[in-house]
């Protein structure tokens, strides 16, 4: 796995892909989609999210939509980090914050 | 319409190509000047501008990749997500928040909104970009004991309040409730909790708080009779110690972060959000097969590389800021994305899912904010559900009393359309008592209740985010004191009543001010009225406001 940016990674077919989602003095109040199915963590405390990439071209999209309260403090947020099977690393996938303007972020695997 | 004059002779070849619903594209695309308003979606040119919000059901069924017109102008609704982001870098490079990160993560999003809206633009018009629904700042927490307990001799409170503060209490005050020395004290409060998540392998993550959830109950406290008012820290000396108190709360976690409000977030919004990521994946996973998924990735890294050189090198005011990255984006867009589908196109079934995405994005995300302020109402309703915290106070001795220690219930609920209740019930005893003053191992039982009502708002307070309201408590106090049954100028039965007015005077400040009558005090049998005043700073307060949007 390569990262073009925070949101953006390129993979290979048959990479599994590893989403952590790290929440920050808040609950874990979140709803991860991939390609339009819902995306159940494999575990939580942090949110672990696992997939494959099958595709052979195009993209596998995650939308990841989060939800503070407004019992949440103001400097709550949800950090995103990526890890693909087939090397490359971990890649911080930036964050969203309670004071963001949106609180839906979108990550894209893109094949070659 | 803009021309991209080095895609035009493409675009001709392609379009005589291509099925003649797109033949007065291509006389757009050569200068023919047929708005924009007068393409629908599949690009067809209709004859009446009104027309052209063509819906799923009006898109034709052909495999063919069909050309779409760049919009003459931007829409509106990327010129919104530009400055929404745009927005959000700024206040994040403000607050040291990642800001060169969000791009990346924003930018598939703004792609998708503005190809949908290059394919349906009326229903792009009617389309929120984000959901509008604000989290209000936590600021009108009213539970909390920041400042000292009633024995002490500078407190303005004749009852305590349960709450635990989560990171750091300070409170200064001038008074006193049961005794008739008045005195100034400092008053310093937090929770262990606190103190976990300063250590940096213990970020305050939900695993950390999951972790050490049991801390959150507890908290403790230190109230310093101060010397010096000019220079309060220097009274935090073990020889000024008035008053060390530790409480922990048997019942009523109704924080945010409590498993009763996760599972009100699982039940109520939950499926909603569910629907709406799966509604963007979906779309983003039809509307972008193929080469599309490169193209939006280079628009986001070259965006991306224009935002963070521009971040780097810019000393720009906020307002500046955000209008030279909204730009930047929408220069992107204009660059990256529109040339591209007035040259490769979108199949009917792209541009169906396009036009079909933006209208279950519209009801999702109205679906969205209705359960989000479902939550929050009955996250209000856990909130006013009973609390009851016991603690333990050891009192150090002032006006020649020898040290003691006192155990209190404290017990508070916010019943529906009725004010704030707190109760107190407490008993204490010496640990060395003075027979010669008549002194035995138990010293008192007290019984207290307070009733509160927030009056809105303090019009002092200059951040709207702020909610801390004006509070207005009247509260009555019986003391039965020991040793001073049956001893001349003394009363062992004391009652107090107490009148008091918290004012938020800045953001995590306000000013306590009292008016207590006594019918004795604890050393002398004689009535008392005394006016009480103070200052307490709550950090927990201060932090949310100083991260405040």
């Amino acid at each position: 796995m390569q990262q073009t940016d925070t949101g953006h990674y390129d993979v290979v077919q048959g990479e599994d892909v590893t989403l952590t989602i790290t929440a920050n003095k808040i609950n874990e109040d979140v709803a991860v989609s991939l390609d339009g199915k819902t995306l159940p963590p494999t575990s939580s405390r942090p949110l672990v999210y696992n997939f494959p990439i099958t595709k052979s071209k195009g993209a596998h999209f995650v939308d990841i939509e989060c939800h503070f309260t407004a019992t949440d403090p103001d400097d709550g947020y949800y950090q995103f980090s990526v890890q693909g099977s087939k090397g490359g690393g971990k890649f911080n996938a930036s964050s969203i914050r309670k004071a963001d303007s949106d609180w839906e972020a979108v990550l894209q695997f893109t094949l070659p | 319409m803009k021309v991209h004059s080095s895609h035009t002779a493409r675009s001709i070849i392609l379009l005589l190509l291509a099925v003649p619903v797109v033949t007065l594209q291509a006389q757009m695309n050569v200068g023919v000047g047929i708005s924009q308003q007068s393409t629908g979606p599949t690009g067809t040119a209709t004859a009446s501008t009104a027309q052209n919000s063509a819906t799923a059901g009006q898109v034709a069924a052909t495999a063919t990749p069909a050309l779409v017109a760049a919009p003459a102008q931007m829409p509106g609704i990327v010129e919104t997500a530009a400055r929404m982001t745009a927005q959000t870098i700024v206040d994040r490079k403000k607050k040291k928040a990642d800001p060169e990160g969000y791009f990346g993560v924003a930018s598939t999003k703004i792609a998708i909104f503005a190809v949908a809206a290059a394919v349906d633009p009326t229903q792009a018009k009617a389309v929120p970009y984000a959901a509008p629904y604000i989290a209000a700042v936590e600021t009108h927490r009213t539970d909390k004991q920041v400042g000292a307990s009633a024995a002490s001799s500078g407190s303005t409170s004749a009852a305590d309040k349960p709450g635990i503060p989560y990171l750091l209490g300070l409170a200064l005050e001038h008074g006193a409730i049961a005794q008739n020395i008045s005195g100034s004290t400092l008053t310093l409060t937090t929770s262990p909790y606190a103190l976990v998540t300063t250590i940096a392998e213990h970020q305050d993550t939900a695993e950390t708080y999951n972790k050490y959830r049991g801390l959150t109950r507890l908290a403790v406290s230190a109230s310093y009779n101060l010397q010096d008012t000019n220079d309060p820290l220097a009274s935090v000396r073990r020889q000024q110690l008035a008053e060390w108190a530790v409480k922990l709360r048997l019942f009523g976690d109704h924080s945010a972060r409590s498993e009763e409000a996760h599972q009100l977030f699982v039940d109520t919004v939950l499926p909603a959000l569910e629907a709406k990521a799966n509604t963007m994946a979906k779309a983003l996973n039809q509307v972008f097969p193929d080469e599309w998924p490169r193209l939006v990735s280079n628009f986001s890294r070259d965006t991306d590389i224009r935002i963070r050189a521009y971040l780097k090198n810019s000393n720009d005011n906020d307002a500046a800021a955000e209008d030279k990255i909204t730009q930047i984006i929408v220069d992107g867009v204009k660059d990256y994305l529109y040339p591209k589908i007035d040259t490769i196109g979108l199949t009917p079934d792209q541009r169906r899912s396009a036009s079909e995405f933006l209208m279950r994005f519209k009801s999702d995300t109205n679906e969205y904010v209705r359960s989000a302020e479902a939550l929050d109402t009955a996250l209000k309703a856990l909130d006013k559900k009973a609390t009851l915290t016991l603690g333990y106070f050891n009192e150090r001795g002032s006006s020649g009393t020898p040290n003691y220690s006192v155990g209190k219930l404290m017990f508070e609920k916010k019943p529906e359309g009725f004010m704030q209740i707190d109760a107190n019930l407490s008993a204490s005893a010496y640990g060395n008592p003075d027979r010669t003053k008549n002194q035995q191992t138990f010293r008192d039982a007290t019984a207290a209740l307070q009733f509160q009502q927030n009056l809105g708002r303090s019009p002092f307070l200059s951040n709207p985010d702020d909610k801390n309201p004006i509070s207005l408590a009247f509260a009555g106090r019986y003391e039965r004191l020991q040793e001073n049954r049956h001893v001349p100028g003394k009363k062992a039965d004391i009652a107090v009543a107490n009148w008091k007015i918290e004012i938020p005077v800045a953001p995590g400040v306000s000013l306590p001010i009292s008016i207590t009558y006594a019918n004795a005090t604890e050393l002398i049998k004689e009535q008392d009225v005394r006016g009480n005043f103070g200052i307490t700073f709550d950090l927990d307060k201060l932090r949310a406001l100083a991260t405040a949007r």
